[in-house]
C-alpha cells in the first residue's frame, strides 16, 4: 500500500516535469535539454534555501523562479544568438552542472532534519488525521504519506488548472499558434521571440518546482538527480497522448499528467515482479515506443474492420 | 463533458488496473489479528543495494556478498538476497527504496551515500534494519548519525563509514621518506570530498611536522598551470587527491611532476602504474565483506542499536619501483621492507606489475563493534 | 499613403551566390488603391512584397506607410497595419489549433496580448457569424481543429482573418496559385468584395493575367529588381492580354541584351 501511495506521489511530482515538457515539446516543439539542469536547480535552490531555515514555500517559489530564469536564458541564447534550440538546451544544462554545486557548495544536500514542504505535510497529516498510522482496507498506512499524496494531487490540480486557463487568454494562445506555425503568427503581431523565451522560462520553472517538490520529499537533493529527467517527461507526454488522443487542450494537460502516474505504476510494478532495475530504461524505450506506436496501429484496425465506401 | 470522460477514459482504466495489481501483491502485507508480519518458514530476504555500475560498487557488493556467505549465509540457501541498481536515476533508486522498505524485506544493506539516504528517508516510518558501506562521511549524509557519538544514530540504521585515505598517504609518504618537509597538491573546494582530504592531509602534516603547499582550481583545464605554480614554490612530494576536477588532468600532472622530478602519490592504487611512485586506497571488497559479516551478526540476532557507527578503512598499497628509478635521487625514496610486506602489488623496475597477495585484506578482520561504548573514532 | 523610396536589397551580399534582388524602387501607392503586381520569375515581386511586410531589413532606401517611416520596424510590429496572406494555402492558419482559436488571434493583430480570455462568448458569435455567411458550412466545425480543412478552405479563412481588423494596407501574394481553379474563383470574389467593401488598400501579386487584367485600379510590371511599367486607371482598363505578352517579351529580351 505505502508503494502505491508513493508511486502514486512521486508520479503526480514527475507529472509536473511532464507539464513543463509538454510546454517546451509540444506547445513549442522545442525538445529542450535545459530539462535535466533545471530539474535539479530548483532542488538546489530550495534545498539550500531551507537548510538556511527559510519558509518552505518562499524557497519552493525561489527554486520554481530560478528554474524558469534558466528556461528564459534558454531561450535568449536560441532566439537572440541564433543557436539551434537543441544545442541552446544542451549549452544551458551542461552550465547549470556547475551552477547547481556552486549552490550546493557540495554534490549532495541532505534534507531531512530541516523544515521543509515533505515535513509541514507530514505533520499537517497527523495533525488531521489523528494518529500515526492508521488502516485503509487493512493496510496499515501513514497519516504523512497520505497527506504527502493529497498535497501532490492538490499542487498537481491547481497547476493543471492555471495552465489551461492561461492557455486559452490571448498571450496563450498565442503562445500555442508560435510552436504552431511561426510565420502566421507574426503576421498577425506576435513578437515570436519574447514568445518563445517567456514559453521555455514557463516550461523550466514546471520542471524546476517538480525538482524542488522531489527534493523536499524524498529527504535530500543531489547534483545529479536531474539526469535523464527529459526522457521521463517526454515518455510521459508522449503517453498521455496514446491514451487520450486528442489534441484540445485540456484533455492535452490531464493526458501529460496521467501518463506519468501510469508510467510510475508500471515501473512499481515492474520492480515488484522481479525486474531487474537495470533493465528499467530498456523496458521504458518498450513502453514508449509502443505508446506512440499503438494509436496508429488502432487507427489501421478500426478502418479495415469498417472500409470507408464513398458515397456514389 | 461524457465525451469528454470517455477520452479519458482508457488512461482512467489502466491505473485503475494497475493500482490493483499492486494492492493484490500486496495483500500478505495487510495487518491482520494476531500477525506479526513475515510469513514463517521462509528465508530471510536481504536487500543490497548500489548507486550505479561502477567499479568501486561492484566490488564492495561482492564483498558484502562473500562476507555474508563466509558467515554461513548464502544466496536462495540460507537467505534470499536482491541486488538493485537504479543506474544513478533518482526516480527509480526512489522506487527502489520504496520497494525494500515495504516489500517484507528483513535486512537492507546499502552501499554510497545516495543511496543511503534515499533508504533511510523511506525508512523512517517502517524501520527495517538497515546497515550502509562505501560511505566517506555517515555522520555528513543528513541521516541521523552523529558525529561525536558513534552509538548517536537511528536505532535501526548502522554501518561502516570509510574516509578517504588522504592521512594515511600522507603518512606513508613520510615513512619512506623520513626528511620530507613540503607536499604540493592541487584541488577544488568546491568538491566536499577534497575538503575532507585537504583537512586530514593538513592535519597529519602539522603532526609531523611538516607543510602542505596548495593551490585551488574550479576547472579541469587549470591543473596545469595550478601544479606548475605549486612546484615553483619549491616542494619534494606532490599529492594527487581524489577530486573529479583534478583526476581528469592527471596525465598532465604526471607529465608536468616528471620534469620536475618530483615524485606523486594518491588515493587510487590503481592509478599507480600510470606513474605515481605510490598509492594508497580502501580496498571495497574488503569494506564490503567487513558489512557482510557484520550483516550476518545482525541476522542472527544483534539487535543494530547496540551497534557503533565505526570507520574501516581496509587499506591497499601498490608501490611502483619504476616510478621510483626515474627519479634523480631514487635512494631518498627507498621503499622500506615494511612497507613493502603491506602492498597489495608492486610495479617492478622493468613495469610489470607483480601482485603479492591474493587476499587483498591486510591481515587483521574487520573490527566487530562490541556493544560496549565506541571505540575512539578514525584520524 | 504608402510610398517606398530607392529600395535596395542584396541577398547573400559576400558570396558568388549575391542576389541584387531589389534595385532602387520608387513606388507611391495612394488610400484604397488596388495594385496589381506582375513579373517574370525572379524579377523581385515577391521580394518586393516580403519587404514592405518586413520579413527583411531593406539595405537602402524606406517604407513609408500611413504617414510612419516603418524601415526598420520588426515584421510583427508592421502588422499592426498590414494584412498578408501568403501563397501557401497553409500558411496562414495554425493546423492545431481550432478555427475559433485562428479568429481569436486574428481578433488581436498587430495589439497587445495580455491575459484576457481569448474567446469569450460574443467574439465566439462574431466569429460563428461571420463564417456562415461564407456559405461552406463550416460554422458548425468552428471548434475543429483548422488542419482537417481543404486548402480552398483554409485560405479562405486566412483572408477573413487578414481583414478582420481593417488593415492599412494588404498584401495577397499570389494567394490563389496553389489553389484549383473553383478554390481560385471563390477566393479572388471573396478577395474583391473584402477590399471593396472596406476600401482597402491592396497589393497584389499574381502570376494569371486573366487576374491582372480584371482585378485592380493600377498595375505594375516588376523586371530586374525594378518597376518597369506603370499602368494607372484609363491605361490599365485598356490593357489586353496581348499587351501584357508584349511587355514580358520586351522584358525578357531586355534582359537577354
Amino acid at each position: 500500500m505505502t508503494l502505491l501511495l508513493s508511486a502514486l506521489t512521486v508520479g503526480l511530482i514527475f507529472a509536473l516535469l511532464a507539464l513543463g515538457v509538454l510546454v517546451s515539446f509540444r506547445i513549442f516543439g522545442i525538445p529542450d535539454i535545459t530539462t535535466d539542469g533545471s530539474f535539479t536547480l530548483g532542488a538546489s535552490v530550495t534545498a539550500v534555501l531551507c537548510v538556511h531555515g527559510v519558509n518552505p514555500i518562499l524557497a519552493t517559489l525561489a527554486g520554481t523562479l530560478a528554474g524558469a530564469g534558466a528556461g528564459m536564458l534558454t531561450g535568449i541564447l536560441h532566439t537572440k544568438f541564433h543557436i539551434n534550440a537543441l544545442l541552446s538546451g544542451i549549452l544551458m544544462m551542461t552550465a547549470l552542472y556547475s551552477v547547481n554545486l556552486r549552490v550546493m557548495q557540495k554534490s549532495n544536500l541532505p534534507l531531512m532534519q530541516y523544515t521543509t514542504l515533505g515535513s509541514w505535510g507530514e505533520a499537517a497529516g497527523r495533525r488531521v488525521l489523528g494518529e500515526e498510522a492508521f488502516l485503509v482496507l487493512g493496510w496499515r498506512v501513514s497519516a504523512g504519506e497520505v497527506a504527502l499524496f493529497l498535497g501532490a494531487l492538490g499542487a498537481v490540480t491547481v497547476v493543471a488548472w492555471l495552465l489551461y486557463l492561461f492557455f486559452r487568454t490571448h498571450v496563450g494562445v498565442a503562445m500555442r499558434a508560435t510552436g504552431n506555425n511561426a510565420q502566421m503568427i507574426r503576421a498577425l503581431g506576435a513578437n515570436v521571440q519574447v514568445y518563445i523565451i517567456l514559453g521555455l522560462g514557463i516550461a523550466n520553472g514546471l520542471v524546476a518546482l517538480g525538482g524542488s517538490l522531489l527534493a523536499q520529499f524524498q529527504g535530500f537533493a543531489d547534483v545529479q538527480m536531474g539526469i535523464g529527467m527529459i526522457v521521463w517527461g517526454l515518455a510521459s507526454v508522449i503517453i498521455g497522448e496514446a491514451l487520450t488522443g486528442s489534441r484540445s487542450l485540456g484533455l492535452t494537460l490531464v493526458g501529460a499528467a496521467m501518463g506519468s502516474v501510469l508510467f510510475r505504476l508500471l515501473v512499481a510494478i515492474a520492480l515488484r515482479w522481479g525486474l531487474d532495475p537495470n533493465d528499467l530504461k530498456l523496458i521504458t524505450a518498450v513502453f514508449v515506443f509502443i505508446a506512440l506506436v499503438l494509436p496508429g496501429l488502432i487507427k489501421k484496425l478500426r478502418r479495415r474492420r469498417h472500409p470507408v465506401i464513398p458515397a456514389t | 463533458m461524457l465525451h469528454t470522460f470517455r477520452q479519458l477514459s482508457i488512461g482512467l482504466g489502466l491505473m485503475a488496473l494497475c493500482i490493483g495489481v499492486l494492492l493484490l501483491s500486496d495483500l500478505d502485507s495487510r495487518v491482520r489479528p494476531g500477525d506479526q508480519g513475515r510469513r514463517h518458514g521462509e528465508l530471510p530476504r536481504v536487500a543490497v543495494l548500489q548507486a550505479n555500475a561502477q567499479w568501486i560498487f561492484d566490488e564492495g557488493v561482492a564483498g558484502i556478498i562473500a562476507g555474508l556467505a563466509e558467515e554461513g549465509f548464502r544466496d536462495k540457501h540460507e537467505i534470499h538476497l536482491r541486488k538493485f541498481n537504479p543506474m544513478g536515476d533518482s526516480n527509480v533508486s526512489n522506487s527502489i527504496a520504496r520497494e525494500v522498505t515495504e516489500g517484507g524485506y528483513d535486512l537492507i544493506i546499502t552501499t554510497t551515500t545516495p543511496m543511503l539516504q534515499v533508504v533511510a528517508n523511506a525508512n523512517r516510518a517502517r524501520r527495517v534494519p538497515q546497515l550502509f558501506a562505501l560511505v566517506s562521511i555517515p555522520s555528513e549524509t543528513g541521516t541521523g548519525v552523529s558525529e561525536l557519538d558513534p552509538l548517536n544514530h537511528p536505532p535501526y540504521l548502522t554501518g561502516y563509514g570509510t574516509r578517504l585515505p588522504a592521512a594515511q598517504a600522507f603518512r606513508i609518504a613520510r615513512e619512506i621518506n623520513p626528511r620530507l618537509q613540503r607536499i604540493g597538491t592541487v584541488w577544488n573546494p568546491q568538491e566536499v570530498n577534497s575538503e575532507v582530504q585537504i583537512r586530514d592531509a593538513r592535519a597529519v602534516c602539522k603532526e609531523l611536522g611538516m607543510e602542505l603547499v596548495d593551490a585551488t582550481v574550479d576547472n579541469t583545464g587549470a591543473v596545469g598551470e595550478a601544479t606548475a605554480s605549486v612546484i615553483a614554490r619549491g616542494i619534494e612530494a606532490f599529492f594527487i587527491p581524489g577530486d573529479i576536477t583534478v583526476m581528469p588532468a592527471i596525465h598532465n600532472v604526471f607529465q608536468i611532476t616528471r620534469r620536475a622530478n618530483i615524485p606523486t602519490f594518491s588515493i587510487f592504487p590503481t592509478d599507480v602504474p600510470k606513474g605515481s611512485l605510490f598509492g594508497v586506497g580502501a580496498d571495497y571488497y574488503e569494506v564490503g565483506r567487513g558489512t557482510g559479516r557484520l550483516a550476518a551478526e545482525v541476522l542472527r540476532g544483534r539487535n543494530t542499536a547496540t551497534i557503533p557507527v565505526t570507520d574501516y578503512m581496509p587499506e591497499k598499497i601498490v608501490l611502483n619501483e619504476e616510478a621510483r628509478m626515474r627519479l634523480a635521487n631514487p635512494q631518498a625514496w627507498d621503499f622500506p621492507e615494511s612497507l613493502r610486506k603491506r602492498a597489495y602489488a608492486i610495479v617492478t623496475p622493468e613495469g610489470a606489475l607483480n601482485v603479492l597477495r591474493d587476499d587483498p585484506a591486510p591481515g587483521a578482520p574487520a573490527p566487530t563493534p562490541s556493544p560496549t561504548p565506541a571505540p575512539s573514532p578514525s584520524p | 499613403m504608402l510610398t517606398l523610396r530607392s529600395l535596395h536589397k542584396t541577398f547573400n551580399e559576400d558570396s558568388p551566390d549575391a542576389v541584387h534582388a531589389l534595385r532602387g524602387v520608387d513606388l507611391e501607392i495612394p488610400e484604397s488603391a488596388f495594385v496589381i503586381v506582375l513579373g517574370m520569375n525572379g524579377s523581385g515581386k515577391s521580394t518586393l512584397l516580403n519587404a514592405i511586410a518586413g520579413s527583411f531589413l531593406p539595405d537602402t532606401g524606406s517604407i513609408e506607410l500611413s504617414g510612419r517611416d516603418i524601415t526598420r520596424w520588426p515584421e510583427h510590429r508592421r502588422a499592426s497595419l498590414i494584412g498578408r496572406v501568403f501563397q501557401n494555402p497553409l500558411g496562414g492558419t495554425a493546423p492545431d489549433m481550432s478555427i475559433a482559436e485562428n479568429f481569436a488571434l486574428a481578433t488581436r493583430r498587430g495589439k497587445r496580448r495580455g491575459l484576457s480570455p481569448a474567446l469569450p462568448r460574443n467574439t465566439r458569435e462574431a466569429v460563428r457569424e461571420t463564417i456562415a455567411a461564407l456559405g461552406m458550412g463550416l460554422e458548425d466545425r468552428i471548434s475543429a481543429p483548422i488542419g482537417t480543412l481543404s486548402g480552398g478552405q483554409r485560405q479562405a479563412l486566412t483572408l477573413l482573418m487578414a481583414t478582420w481588423l481593417r488593415p492599412e494596407l494588404l498584401l495577397l501574394d499570389e494567394h490563389t496559385a496553389a489553389l484549383d481553379p473553383k478554390s481560385a474563383d471563390q477566393i479572388i470574389a471573396m478577395s474583391r468584395a473584402v477590399i471593396e467593401r472596406d476600401r482597402l488598400t491592396t497589393l497584389m501579386v499574381t502570376h494569371s493575367m486573366e487576374q491582372a487584367l480584371a482585378l485592380g485600379d493600377r498595375l505594375i510590371m516588376m523586371h530586374a529588381g525594378q518597376v518597369l511599367h506603370d499602368f494607372r486607371g484609363e491605361e490599365k482598363a485598356r490593357l489586353t492580354r496581348d499587351d501584357l505578352l508584349a511587355l514580358f517579351d520586351r522584358a525578357r529580351e531586355t534582359a537577354r541584351a
